[in-house]
């Protein structure tokens, strides 16, 4: 009967994981609403079936910007330990603080398919606003399809 | 038959002698056990096993055996499907399509709103991120000058 209830169980904690590919990683603990009551904070998550995600080949879109003060201190340690895992990246640092990630991260397989997935961060700690910033997305483009589609979004 | 046919005179030979109540122990035990092993059936068995108490015993001991086995059954049969619609719940909150944005303290789901403050944090990004690509290259730029400045205060060997 354990051996039953151990399986239920292994069932139930495995079954998402094979779903998203942003299951499962740290960043996901800023994202939902968590830090709505904070006007500094703006948060996009999309994915599914979205007219803007599939014109970018996108299962996945999710972005994150907050104060550099506050919210530096808590997406550093998420992307830099969801980034351990990385199989390509660019990181700089400065006067000791990240300053700029882009993370590759192990693909994961969705019904067949190879889904990528990237992960960048900017912290831009002078200037008027000072703000950090995540980006997430995942879907079947390849590394320098991703680095393209940064720089056509962000013209 | 015949066989039966003995056995089953033995039984009642021994009941009538139990309700005259001229058994002797070991008797008794012997028609206890030959109640508890029978395979025939018989009004005399049942009001026999009634009389001695084995009748209700024995079928609660198989009710109770037939319950526990029905509710182990019903027990994997509802675990089974607790998964299956968990996981038919899992898979359909994460295919279904989620597009939605917080903004200065508003939740918006509007998919042009969304995707226009998506591109307002994109436009934000890749100006920092030009200007820190900037800035390393400048500052590799640097680094690339004193390289050049310590090697030429020393003559080529």
């Amino acid at each position: 009967m354990m051996r039953i209830v151990r399986l239920i169980l292994l069932l139930v904690v495995l079954s998402p994981c094979a779903v998203n590919g942003q299951t499962g990683m740290h960043i996901n603990r800023v994202f939902g609403g968590k830090y709505i009551s904070d006007p500094s904070v703006t948060e996009v998550m999309m994915s599914g079936d979205q007219r803007f995600l599939r014109s970018h080949d996108l299962n996945t879109l999710a972005t994150f910007r907050g104060a550099s003060a506050t919210y530096a201190p808590i997406l550093q340690p998420l992307v830099l330990a969801d980034g351990a895992q990385a199989i390509g990246r660019n990181v700089r640092y400065k006067d000791g603080k990240l300053q700029y990630a882009f993370f590759m991260l192990p693909a994961i397989e969705k019904d067949g398919n190879k889904i990528n997935r990237y992960l960048y961060y900017l912290n831009v700690d002078t200037g008027k606003n000072p703000s950090v910033m995540m980006i997430y997305f995942d879907g079947e483009l390849s590394r320098t399809e991703a680095e393209s589609l940064i720089k056509s979004l962000s013209k | 038959m015949e066989k039966s046919t003995g056995e089953l005179s033995r039984i009642i030979s021994l009941g009538e002698r139990y309700f005259e109540c001229s058994l002797s122990d070991s008797d008794e035990s012997r028609l206890r056990d030959m109640l508890a092993h029978t395979t025939l059936e018989h009004p005399a068995i049942d009001e026999l096993r009634a009389m001695m108490g084995f009748r209700a015993p024995v079928q609660i001991g198989r009710m109770g055996r037939r319950s526990g086995m029905r509710r182990i059954a019903a027990g994997i049969a509802a675990a089974v499907a607790l998964v299956i619609s968990l996981s038919v719940y899992i898979i359909r909150v994460d295919n279904a399509p989620t597009c939605v944005a917080y903004a200065n303290g508003v939740r918006v789901t509007d998919e042009e709103e969304v995707v226009r403050l998506m591109m307002a944090d994109m436009h934000y990004f890749g100006h920092g991120a030009s200007s820190s690509t900037e800035s390393f290259q400048t500052e590799l730029g640097d680094v690339a000058r004193m390289i050049n400045d310590y090697e030429s205060m020393y003559p080529e060997i």
